[in-house]
């Protein structure tokens, strides 16, 4: 009996032993304090802007979190719509109370929201000083900073290489080589050229009718009288339109076709396709269009519509303004300081295709479009949407040349621009700015 | 078969260690794989219950909605101020409502006075919707505002199609509905079927600016294949796991279908570092485990071959010491019976010689005869004892050495004198060289290491028979030890030599070989092993190469330290040209090595033959020598017929000196 009792007891003390050990019947009963550490207050931001495809929104994503990363006490939130709509949008949210922080406008907004005192001024950021020149002179046209630049763009003539050659054709370098080659693609029932209904054809109203204004002794007085009435803008553009006017009577543009296509989407889709030689728009469709088809073969090249060669058009773009009315005005110009760093600038520069509006005015290394680069300082460049010239060329000479593609000849186009001239100037004496 | 047996263990071990280690990585990846399992599926359960606290939400919207439908369907559609009334009444803070006629395309909604009619583009908009339900995210035709809103048909009295809509901007959705996982690191979107992000959540991580979920997934390189079967299953309105690459990491993707809004999904998307760092503790801890595990089998092993070598080794130092006693049993039983014999032999002579003396007193001259043999065996017999008295000082550790500074030379000198009466005796050769000896001034135990070579001498004379030669070499070589000179004594004779088996046994007390030639001569077989103790007592090395009949050869090797004051040393010779002839080959290079280290310049000719013609060359070229050496004894030629055929031939007064090394009487 007494052998028994030890028995049982050593059998069960390992089994003790693992219990006690293991923890098999442990109560437990864990309290969490709450955190007592300061609460950090989180400031939000939104930021509105039009690039809202994957590709061009990249380099934005990338700005967000690295400044994100060197502030933690902000988040900042991207809303991205397609323009036009997006300016109508913006417009919207700023009548309605629900605009957003920072937003991109255009050269047209810029005069307008400026007007409203709308944009807060940027006059005092740091990075200011490293734009260039030609950058700076835009932005402070009305003598505020209401924007700053990050990028600017131009506008070019897509060439398909390997259709050129197929037909023993060459890229043109003047009026006359694009004559050639647009009328020998014609006999070949083949339309030359893909058209957008938005910047495709303005940006050919704006190269040729621009450019002796640029050339002249004194483009900033020439821009001025022409800015305030002295000076006949629409007398200017008249060689644009007459331009336009040829290039569809004589079929190198399809203007139906125009009409219902789509700049960065269906052009590319139309071009892309390979079956057509050239395509006008902006050189920053080039990621776009290698994504589109990688093996695509082309270059971009100026607008060769000079007897003497080649114009560039470009555009102080990507202008990002600060909402005055923001509750966080300060934090959104910090987030605006922090986009125009170089190195943050330059990434977002590169996805674009653009050159940068800083000092050393890079041109983005893709290889399709550096031939385009001598051309912003060698004097046969023209500004799309001059800051110094008080009038929203780039809307309304888009508006006339959608006007010619419905069939407006070159000499309504131009009685419709003055029509939308007297028409601007007159809604701004309305709201009594200048 | 040791050796075989040896590699089964360690190959044994092996294979138990790999197998652990196989087990371990095994158990270790399946704990990995489950624990990662279990963290998404909870990742998967907080989605679903994110999905139902959304759910919950739009469905409160919805019984809201139908609500005021329902009010509203008992209205007159015509009657605008009445639906503008009832619309108003529903309004609450961050959301609007709006009533429809379709058929008209009024409407009327809480931010207005008063309806209006919609553009044909904006009425077509409403009149796509069906039924009930929640419309994608739109932009506000007010605001401008991204906007999330509920709208259900309804028939108002007249049967007149309505539609009534509640709106709140979607950013207030994603603020309220946006789950995060691991301390903000995780976050969440709702998507439709086509990937298009729907809301978006606003945590640190989430992407901020692309618009469908696969330009994340696609632009980061991930494999199609599985890019196609996630777009599958999420068209497929599933419920599922995937894991991606973004943004140079691993992200898991938990995607659960919303149940209020068909084709629409909650995604959850969590960096899979993250979610592993939990389980990384119990992976680490398992690690731990293993090796600790591995360790323990190594220390095992290495126990168990330590113990099993430490057995042996027991055994085998009881076995040597088993057999060590055997040997000393035996070893001393020989002696015993030795000693009795060689004690007994002399001590017979003696007892029996001391007894014929009696018997024969009045013979004077057989008395003297058995007096002579009486001290013969007396003697033998103080020497056995004199031996075994050293062996017992030596054995017992009671023999000290007792080092001074002593000449070589004069150790040298004495031993010539002690050996040269035997050898002369039995009419042997006799030669001591010095090769290249340094130092003659050393610091050692002279008394012992002058029984060395005499123990060695006495033998090679014993065993060497007349006419035989015997030859003592003493060379100098650098030593290893700081302060010390290596001296070398080889102790070379042509006597009988020994037998390889015996050689092994040469140092063994009272070990004699069995010969018969070495029977007859007497000694106590103490004598080799008393020198190897001694030698070894000095630190050095004692070796003998020898051969039956061919002699043998003993070379004592011992360092010795140098004195503590060195002599000054000579100084050399002026320049001078010496002639040195020997027909001795080791004499003539040593001599002439000397005399060059001296500062002379040495010429030197092996016969007397050779010295005389040497001398009348030089002469003819008239260089004399300054001094002239000749050995007396040469082959052919002698050292004093040379010096009269040098006498004969060169008027000069050359110096002649004639060495012997015979001459020690």
């Amino acid at each position: 009996m007494r052998m028994g009792r030890r028995v049982w007891a050593l059998l069960l003390l390992p089994a003790l032993l693992l219990g006690v050990l293991s923890g098999c019947n442990e109560s437990k009963n864990i309290v969490f304090e709450a955190d007592t550490g300061a609460v950090q207050h989180q400031t939000d931001l939104t930021f509105f802007g039009y690039k809202y495809e994957a590709l061009n929104v990249m380099a934005i994503e990338d700005a967000l979190h690295g400044y994100m990363d060197d502030y933690p006490g902000v988040n900042i939130a991207y809303d991205g719509i397609k323009s036009p709509d997006y300016f109508s949008v913006l417009e919207k949210r700023l009548s309605t109370g629900n605009g957003d922080d920072i937003f991109m406008v255009d050269h047209e907004r810029v005069l307008k929201l400026s007007g409203q005192g709308q944009l807060a001024d940027l006059s005092d950021l740091s990075t200011l000083e490293n734009f260039s020149d030609l950058a700076r002179s835009q932005m402070a046209a009305d003598g505020t900073i209401d924007y700053l630049p990050t990028s600017i763009s131009a506008f070019g003539l897509y060439c398909n290489t390997t259709l050129l050659k197929k037909h023993g054709q060459k890229i043109p370098e003047n009026l006359a080589e694009l004559e050639a080659v647009c009328d020998y693609f014609v006999s070949q029932k083949i339309i030359p050229i893909v058209a957008n209904n938005d910047i495709s054809l303005k940006t050919v109203v704006l190269a040729k009718g621009l450019l002796p204004v640029y050339q002249s002794a004194d483009p900033a007085a020439r821009i001025a009288r022409l800015s305030s009435g002295q000076d006949d803008l629409t007398q200017v553009l008249a060689p644009g339109f007459s331009l336009v006017e040829k290039m569809l009577r004589r079929g190198w543009i399809d203007a139906d076709e125009a009409l219902n296509t789509a700049k960065t989407k269906d052009d590319l889709a139309l071009f892309a396709a390979g079956e057509r030689p050239f395509m006008l728009t902006g050189v920053w469709a080039v990621p776009r269009l290698r994504e589109l088809e990688p093996d695509f073969s082309f270059e971009v090249r100026p607008y060769p519509i000079l007897d003497d060669g080649s114009v560039l058009v470009i555009n102080i773009d990507t202008r990002v303004s600060v909402n005055a009315d923001s509750p966080h005005v300060e934090k959104a110009k910090e987030f605006v300081e922090y986009l125009t760093q170089k190195d943050v600038m330059w990434e977002f520069v590169d996805s674009q295709c653009s050159f940068s509006p800083l000092k050393d005015n890079r041109l983005s290394e893709d290889q399709a479009i550096q031939s385009i680069s001598p051309y912003l300082t060698n004097g046969r460049s023209v500004i799309g949407a001059d800051d110094n010239l008080q009038l929203p060329i780039w809307d309304l000479a888009r508006q006339c040349t959608v006007g010619m593609l419905q069939g407006d000849s070159a000499e309504q186009a131009t009685a419709r621009m003055q029509l939308l001239i007297n028409q601007w100037r007159a809604q701004q004496t309305e709201v009594g700015t200048p | 078969m040791k050796r075989r047996h040896k590699w089964a263990i360690v190959a044994l071990v092996l294979l138990a260690l790999a197998g652990l280690l196989g087990g371990g990585i095994y158990y270790i990846a399946h704990v990995q794989e489950a624990l990662w399992i279990k963290a998404v599926t909870d990742i998967l359960e907080v989605t679903a219950q994110g999905r139902h606290a959304l759910d919950t939400y739009m469905e409160k919207d919805a019984e809201t909605l139908h609500l005021l439908a329902a009010d509203l369907s008992g209205e007159d559609p015509a009657d605008g101020a009445t639906l503008l009334k009832k619309v108003r009444l529903f309004s609450e803070s961050g959301t609007s409502y709006i009533c429809v006629v379709l058929d008209t395309g009024t409407v009327y909604t809480d931010r207005q006075q008063a309806g209006y009619v919609l553009s044909q583009e904006q009425l077509d908009t409403f009149l796509a919707l069906a039924e009930s339900g929640v419309r994608r995210p739109f932009l506000d035709g007010y605001t401008g505002v991204w906007t999330l809103g509920n709208y259900e048909r309804f028939t108002f009295a007249d049967g007149t199609v309505g539609l009534v809509q509640k709106t709140r901007p979607l950013a207030e959705v994603a603020q309220r509905f946006s789950l995060s996982f691991y301390d903000d690191t995780g976050f969440s979107y709702v998507v439709d079927r086509e990937g298009d992000i729907l809301i978006r959540s606003l945590h640190k991580n989430s992407n901020r600016t692309f618009q469908n979920l696969f330009d994340i997934v696609d632009l980061q390189g991930n494999e199609s294949g599985a890019v196609e079967t996630f777009r599958a299953a999420l068209g497929n309105g599933k419920k599922g796991v995937a894991r991606f690459q973004y943004q140079e990491q691993e992200y898991v993707f938990c995607y659960v279908p919303l149940e209020s809004v068909p084709g629409w999904d909650v995604i959850s998307i969590v960096p899979n570092q993250v979610i592993m760092e939990q389980a990384g503790e119990i992976i680490e801890q398992s690690q731990i485990l293993l090796l600790l595990v591995a360790a323990g089998v190594l220390v095992l092993t290495a126990f168990f071959l330590f113990y099993r070598y430490s057995t042996r080794r027991i055994v085998a130092a009881k076995e040597e010491a088993r057999r060590a006693a055997e040997s000393a049993s035996v070893a001393k039983s020989r002696f015993l019976s030795n000693m009795s014999h060689d004690i007994r032999t002399p001590m017979n002579a003696i007892i029996g010689m001391t007894k014929l003396a009696a018997d024969q007193a009045d013979q004077p001259d057989k008395v003297r005869q058995y007096l002579k043999n009486i001290d013969l065996s007396g003697r033998m017999l103080v020497g056995l004892i004199n031996d075994i008295l050293d062996m017992s000082r030596i054995e017992s550790g009671k023999m000290v050495l007792s080092e001074t500074d002593t000449s070589l030379e004069e150790l040298l000198t004495g031993i010539v004198k002690m050996v040269q009466p035997m050898v002369t005796e039995k009419k042997q050769q006799f030669e001591v060289r010095l090769l290249q000896v340094q130092h003659e001034t050393l610091c050692f135990d002279a008394l012992r290491l002058n029984q060395v070579l005499i123990n060695l001498l006495s033998n090679a004379v014993k065993f060497t028979p007349a006419g035989g030669a015997i030859t003592v070499e003493v060379a100098e070589q650098p030593a290893v030890k700081e302060g010390c000179a290596r001296l070398v004594f080889r102790v070379a004779d042509t006597g009988i030599g020994m037998k390889a088996d015996f050689r092994e046994h040469l140092f063994d007390t009272f070990s004699r070989e069995q010969d018969s030639r070495v029977d007859k001569i007497e000694g106590s077989g103490l004598g080799m092993a008393i020198t190897k103790m001694i030698v070894d007592l000095m630190g050095g090395e004692i070796t003998v190469q020898s051969q039956p009949d061919r002699g043998s050869t003993f070379t004592v090797e011992l360092d010795m330290r140098l004195p503590g004051r060195q002599l000054p040393a000579e100084d050399p010779l002026p320049p001078m040209r010496v002639l040195l002839a020997d027909d001795d080959a080791a004499t003539r290079q040593s001599a002439a090595a000397f005399l060059r280290e001296l500062g002379a310049a040495a010429d030197i000719a092996d016969s007397g033959q050779a010295a005389v013609e040497m001398a009348v060359a030089a002469h003819g070229r008239k260089a004399d020598y300054d001094l002239i050496i000749l050995d007396w004894k040469m082959a052919g030629l002698s050292g004093i017929e040379a010096v009269r055929g040098i006498r004969e031939r060169i008027p000069a007064e050359v110096p002649v000196v004639i060495f012997s090394a015979y001459d020690w009487a």
